[in-house]
């Protein structure tokens, strides 16, 4: 087993993530996972809370 | 929790503010050549720390090379990847695999950007295959 490339057709753009079984059962699946750096600005800022409030 | 390393963060912002000689733009260290890849980690990244990766037959450590060029950001449009085809993981480590996040990375390993997948963690038995859909995952600054 490897790391192989699919091209499943029934599985395009419009989805996220899915596993499959050894037959090719959709077993789960998941929406499009995002990636912005306003969350982490929020991530920021909330351990700058924290840290401000172990200094107090 | 999904972002931006705080490498990236201080690259862009060196980039784009006076920190260079004389106040002119500071320089951008550029990311290795070659396709990126997508790394998968079984705890959450942050912006300073990668998760920990997967492990097992069937993962290659520093994760897979997208398969072709995503279509570039427009009028500040997210980037979606990967373009063309699914990635795809099949899981022979012999036990299961938690899936909780992911790493963009250059070929050489360094990040670019990181995210937990839409509704971590996620379970990989052995023999079952863990599959990202052509544009499964989208990067944005909005």
């Amino acid at each position: 087993m490897s790391d192989q490339q699919s091209e499943s057709p029934e599985f395009d753009e419009g989805h996220g993530w899915r596993v499959l079984d050894a037959d090719g059962n959709v077993v789960a699946s998941g929406g499009i996972s995002e990636a912005k750096p306003t969350v982490w600005v929020g991530e920021y800022l909330a351990e700058a809370s924290r840290n401000q409030g172990e200094q107090e | 929790m999904a972002g931006i390393p705080q490498s990236m963060a201080s690259n862009v912002l060196n980039a784009t503010t006076p920190t260079g000689t004389s106040g002119a733009p500071g320089s951008f260290t550029a990311f290795a050549a070659g396709a990126m890849k997508v790394r998968l980690n079984s705890t959450s990244s942050t912006a300073s720390a990668n998760g920990t990766q997967l492990t097992g037959t069937g993962y290659t450590a520093g994760g897979t090379a997208v398969p072709a060029a995503s279509t570039a950001s427009s009028s500040g449009s997210n980037v979606t990847l990967p373009a063309s085809s699914a990635l795809s993981w099949t899981n022979g480590s012999g036990g299961s695999w938690s899936i909780q996040s992911f790493d963009l990375t250059d070929s050489a390993a360094a990040r670019s950007w990181f995210g937990d997948f839409n509704g971590a963690p996620i379970t990989v038995a052995n023999g079952n295959t863990f599959q990202i859909a052509v544009g499964g995952i989208s990067i944005g600054l909005a």
